[in-house]
């Protein structure tokens, strides 16, 4: 469907007050071409030759959010935040931090359960 | 976009949390990066049970009581099926080779995810797989992160990419065919049902008649409306030949009208002249995606009798022409769900809309033999049904399509931004170049700003689908051959005009559609679908200008 929204201070409000599924969603937004600021314009243009150069890929939501590597990976490692919190409210008091486990050790678990589980 | 199948052991970090933050938080990031766009997420199926027991078992030996520790690993599998999909393990899969791997669940794991067409990595700690003989990564939760910023592996540039359309919807893909295999209803199925009730709200039209192609729903639709021997029936020349096929087929004359530059489509304005007293319908295409002016041919029609006008909205289903649906925009509309189409299954299919009741059910009556009970046939019909299982990969793609509409405009939004500031700054140092030591300019116009001319940008009030991104370039035969060379694969839709065709010829002269004649010497498709990234179109825009411009300036050497 398709729904009117206003973008403001890198937020966009939509119109029409909606019940969602899923928090965050991600959505797919029409800019009016006459709306974009030039400059932008040719910072991201700057930045697809850039990305070109090195071979990498780009994310054109914001021409402005063209960053470092580190600060990429950091902004990538943040977006996991609400999922890691999501997961620690499920565990509630089971959540907290338990020592390394090899695959090895995660298979000789499994063995132990399931021989729980058909003894 | 890439996939990531996650290793029950990485799954398990995040869960009982056995590595530092900073790990967790990218895990995390991993696990939801299909929300985002950066890559279809996996979980095999057979890592599920793992999974259930492992955290079973450690939440138990911690003391909580069973049934409370069942009732929290239900939640965790549950919060990772929204973010990651079971990978099916096909039973056709484990077979004598896989059985006699040692550790079987791995080889599941290797075996599903091989399954999946785009560039896949099993994200795991241990890299222990045996993916021998495949073209599987192995990567852990930290290679991993940089690897989804890395852009996908050199291959070959996909003129349409149906492979990541496959990834994306593989689940519901799998889920529809086998509901087909299962019921085993093959033809006229529920899923036929369910397709044309949902595509005919989808348009607004009252009927919605799935066909076995686009050519078929046009056909049935001439037919329906009985148009045959002595009828003519207005057209574009410059369309796929189906749209004139089928016209020759039931006995009338195609009588051609010139298109209009910019949108290809037939020229509205020329069609009154061409109507006779045989006139029996119009019939515009709606090409690359965009509709016809569909409202001054449903006028024309109009004045001369009413007449019937039959979109052939084979590329544009899905389109807007003043807030109105293709395929719901005049009498009837047809469209196709050949693969390529924004709309398409992984086989031939088309429907008819109208919102005629009599037309609609000579339309389902022609499409079974022309049958209105059983073994009764009333009138002449043909096997034109589309079957069950394509129709349940229509729905399967439906799920995506205006996801799907979306990326393809702003596709070619980014290719007309990218094409026209390329030629601009060529333009420039040409100028600047032909300007010469002296500073006099030779008059001679820069090569690539004459060379290379994009289409119009759809008026504002239709919207395009862009089934095909198309533009005019000079020295076709040179610049497509010097792009493939550059690993870009082009198309030409399409090299001659319907009256310049053997078949055709004797019907119209090619002077009489000097437009379509001028377009079919010129026009070329760029690779065009929802999946095309920034860099590739880059890739794309930088070997066009530059073929282009040297292309041009080669052969005013040779003259």
């Amino acid at each position: 469907m398709q729904v009117e929204a206003i973008y403001r201070q890198g937020r966009l409000e939509f119109l029409t007050p909606l019940r969602l599924k899923q928090d965050p969603l991600r959505v797919v937004v029409e800019v009016p071409d006459e709306a974009l600021d030039e400059a932008l314009d040719e910072a991201l243009d700057e930045a697809l030759d850039e990305a070109l150069d090195k071979g990498g890929r780009i994310d054109t939501a914001s021409a402005s959010s063209m960053t470092s590597d580190a600060e990429d990976a950091e902004a990538f490692r943040q977006a996991g935040a609400p999922t890691l919190s999501a997961i620690r409210q499920l565990l509630g008091p089971l959540s907290r931090a338990r020592p390394v486990a090899s695959p090895a050790e995660d298979k000789a678990a499994l063995t132990e359960a399931l021989a729980d589980k058909y003894s | 976009m890439k996939n990531l199948v996650f290793d029950v052991n990485v799954v398990l970090d995040l869960w009982l949390e056995r590595q530092p933050e900073d790990r967790l938080l990218d895990i995390a990031a991993l696990v939801s990066s299909r929300q985002r766009g950066d890559a279809f997420t996996w979980i095999a199926s057979p890592s599920l049970h793992v999974l259930q027991s492992v955290a079973n078992r450690q939440f138990k030996r911690e003391g909580m009581e069973p049934t409370q520790a069942k009732k929290t690993v239900k939640q965790l599998l549950l919060n990772l099926l929204d973010n990651l999909q079971p990978l099916s393990a096909f039973g056709f899969d484990q077979d004598r080779t896989l059985l006699l791997h040692d550790d079987l669940e791995d080889a599941q794991i290797v075996k599903a995810a091989s399954a999946l067409q785009g560039e896949t990595a099993i994200l795991t700690n241990d890299k222990g797989y045996d993916t021998a003989g495949t073209s599987l990564l192995q990567l852990s939760p930290s290679e991993a992160v940089v690897w989804l910023r890395e852009q996908a592996a050199e291959a070959p540039m996909a003129f349409i990419d149906l492979k990541t359309q496959q990834d994306a919807l593989r689940p519901q893909l799998e889920q529809g065919i086998h509901r087909v295999l299962h019921h085993g209803q093959y033809i006229l199925g529920p899923e036929v049902t369910e397709l044309e009730q949902r595509l005919a709200a989808y348009t607004g039209a009252q009927h919605c008649i799935t066909a076995a192609s686009g050519t078929d729903a046009l056909l049935i639709s001439l037919m329906a409306l009985g148009i045959g021997p002595g009828d003519e029936v207005i057209t574009t020349p410059f369309t796929f030949v189906a749209t004139v096929e089928v016209i020759v087929l039931v006995g009338a004359t195609p009588v051609f009208v010139d298109i209009e530059p910019g949108t290809c489509n037939i020229n509205a304005a020329l069609i009154e002249a061409k109507i006779s007293d045989n006139t029996k319908a119009i019939m515009p295409v709606s090409l690359y995606g965009q509709p016809a002016d569909m409202d001054e041919i449903n006028a024309i029609a109009a004045r001369h009798g009413n007449l019937p006008v039959i979109e052939d909205a084979a590329q544009s289903f899905g389109a807007e022409y003043k807030g109105h649906k293709s395929c719901n925009l005049s009498t009837i509309g047809c469209t196709s769900f050949f693969p390529s189409k924004p709309l398409g299954g992984y086989g031939d299919g088309g429907a008819i809309f109208t919102s005629d009741d009599a037309l609609a059910q000579a339309c389902r009556e022609i499409r079974v033999h022309g049958q209105s009970a059983r073994y009764i046939h009333g009138r002449i019909g043909i096997g034109g049904r589309m079957d069950s299982l394509q129709c349940a990969v229509v729905l399967a793609n439906l799920e995506r399509f205006e996801q799907d509409i979306a990326q393809r405009q702003a596709v070619a939004r980014r290719y007309h931004a990218l094409i026209e500031r390329k030629t601009e700054a060529k333009t420039r140092v040409e100028t600047q170049e032909e300007r010469g030591p002296d500073q006099v300019f030779s008059g001679r116009k820069a090569a690539t700003a004459e060379a290379i001319t994009l289409l119009p940008w759809p008026a504002p009030d239709r919207t395009s689908v862009f089934a095909q991104y198309s533009l005019r370039v000079q020295h076709r035969d040179a610049v497509q051959a010097k792009l493939k060379a550059a690993g870009v694969p082009t198309a030409v839709h399409y090299p001659m005009p319907m009256n310049q065709q053997p078949a055709y010829a004797h019907l119209c002269c090619p002077e009489c559609t000097p437009v379509a004649a001028a377009t079919a010497e010129q026009i070329m498709s760029l690779p065009m679908h929802p999946h095309l990234t920034e860099v590739e179109q880059r890739r794309i825009v930088d070997a066009l200008v530059d073929t282009e411009g040297t292309t041009r300036l080669e052969t005013d050497e040779e003259s």
